[in-house]
């Protein structure tokens, strides 16, 4: 365990002494603000329009939940996951092959798996950051925004739920990204495929909703998207977690294959 | 398998029983090919608890290929190695325990600083906390690189990097050394306080060194291993390698055992 945290430890050292972390995390940042604005300055037009053609039925229903938040998170944020988090794991295992500092990793009493553990606890910790940043809109909209009837602007547990569910997209993100630095030497090539298995298992509803029959249900439920939907409208699910759980365990177990492979192939 | 030899020594004697015992290191038939091309093919040697072996041979002959192998880096195709008693291939752990190992290109993060790098491998090498510092400091005076701590390893000269390497070797104070060309890229001054720092470590010690430079054997070294295209061309010490080849130098010698 110690070995393990130390590896972890190294590689976070590595991503906040080099701009990696903070480049990753003000482009980020930005990103997902502009959306927030975004969605925002929607929710204001739409509330506009709705007292002007005199709807107050319509302007209860307008709340920040599903207006603003949940739409950023899911619709957007999970995107830049997407894209982000491949780049930001690419080079855990690829650069160390690359470089043959894996000879150091190999020729020291440390087991596959406390190598492959310590390299995905620094990009959860980095997912986790990152979670912590989408904070920054609920508490936002706490401060300056107010409800309906003196309530609060928001439903905080259901603002929660979706971080959940945006951590556990992110901790995916990040297994696919290890497994695949975890197959080439080469970075670019670790990223492009792991973004594209990602875009994979995103489009797979789409294609899965198009099929009739057990494919179809099979393909649906295959999909990453379907399983974020319960904790983007602020219900618990156990089994999206499974899901999640079970995908990160299935990346994790071949990327420990791959490493242990490069010393029995 | 281990214990037969004990068990019935009529049968299967000499070299592994002796090996349980006498030897720290020892290879048998040790093969390595990349599909068809073969990078050492048959290589058996053993060395003594406390010896230094000069691992001798021309770029390319399968030096580098066999010190990976024996540190567990890369499995061999076939043949066995065992280390202070353990197979390489059994008992990983074990070996990698008793092993430090310097690779040809020293595994160093460019993005930690000296100490860091230090700490990191101290920590990989399951040393803690005050013993670690200790270590450190012992290592660091050994290689003299303590002016160089603080330093980010990716600006450090080829000289210093190589330094650095050997105090990550050195970490932990491990029974068994394999040096892959430890004197590259230093200067002369530095050369010969590596080889020194070597010569030291002989008795507690035992140490495998490559090089194709061939005064650093004659130096450092009690006994040499001769590879060339794969497979030992000769396995004696320095004085009766030259009385065997009637008084030549090991320079002469080398030259007339690898050019074929």
């Amino acid at each position: 365990m110690r070995t393990l945290l130390a590896i972890a430890r190294k590689e976070l050292k590595v991503y906040f002494t080099t701009p990696t972390a903070y480049v990753v995390c003000a482009l980020f940042t930005l990103v997902a603000s502009v959306f927030f604005w975004s969605f925002l300055k929607r929710f204001m037009l739409d509330s506009q329009l709705f007292l002007e053609v005199q709807r107050p039925e319509l302007l209860e229903q307008l709340n920040f939940n599903d207006r603003v938040i949940t739409p950023l998170y899911v619709g957007y944020v999970q995107i830049i996951f997407l894209f982000v988090l491949p780049l930001l794991t690419m080079r855990l295992l690829a650069e160390e092959r690359r470089t043959r500092t894996v000879e150091l990793l190999l020729s020291t009493p440390v087991s596959p798996w406390q190598i492959v553990g310590g390299k995905y606890l620094s990009a959860v910790t980095m997912v986790l950051a990152m979670t912590a940043i989408c904070l920054i809109y609920p508490l936002l909209l706490e401060l300056a925004g107010h409800g309906v009837g003196g309530s609060g602007p928001l439903d905080w547990s259901t603002v929660l739920l979706g971080l959940l569910g945006l951590f556990l997209v992110g901790a995916t993100c990040a297994a696919v990204g290890l497994l695949t630095s975890s197959i080439t030497e080469n970075q670019i090539v670790a990223a492009v495929i792991g973004m594209m298995v990602l875009l994979f298992f995103w489009v797979l509803r789409g294609v899965g909703e198009g099929l009739e029959g057990t494919l179809g249900a099979v393909l649906t439920y295959a999909s990453i998207l379907t399983h974020i939907e319960s904790y983007a409208r602020g219900i618990f699910s156990l089994g999206d977690l499974i899901y999640f759980a079970s995908f990160v365990a299935l990346c994790l177990f071949l990327t420990h294959r791959m490493v242990e492979s490069m010393r029995w192939a | 398998m281990s214990d037969r030899p004990a068990a019935d020594p009529a049968v299967s004697p000499a070299p592994h029983a002796a090996a349980a015992t006498a030897f720290m290191i020892d290879v048998r038939g040790l093969t390595k090919r990349y599909r068809d091309l073969a990078a050492i093919e048959d290589v058996s040697f053993s060395v003594a608890a406390g010896e230094i072996v000069g691992f001798l041979g021309p770029n390319g002959a399968g030096k580098s290929t066999t010190m990976r192998i024996l540190t567990g880096c890369i499995p061999a195709t076939a043949g066995s190695v065992r280390v202070n008693g353990f197979d390489v291939f059994e008992d990983p752990h074990q070996v990698k325990r008793c092993i430090g190992y310097l690779p040809e290109v020293p595994p160093l993060y460019p993005d930690l600083t000296a100490l860091e790098q230090l700490q990191f491998v101290a920590a990989l090498k399951g040393i803690r906390g005050r013993q670690a510092r200790a270590e450190i400091d012992r290592v660091v005076q050994r290689a003299a690189v303590g002016d160089q701590l603080s330093r980010l390893v990716g600006n450090l000269s080829k000289g210093y990097r190589q330094r650095v390497g050997i105090a990550l070797a050195l970490l932990g104070d491990p029974k068994v050394l394999i040096l892959d060309e430890p004197t590259v890229g230093l200067d002369p001054k530095q050369i010969g306080e590596v080889r020194g720092l070597i010569k030291n470590l002989a008795g507690d010690h035992t140490v495998v060194l490559s090089t194709h430079i061939l005064p650093e054997v004659t130096m450092t070294c009690q006994r040499a291993l001769i590879i060339a295209a794969g497979r030992i061309v000769a396995d004696d010490t320095i004085d009766r390698l030259a009385a065997s080849h009637g008084g030549k130098s090991l320079e002469e010698i080398f030259l007339s055992l690898t050019s074929h």
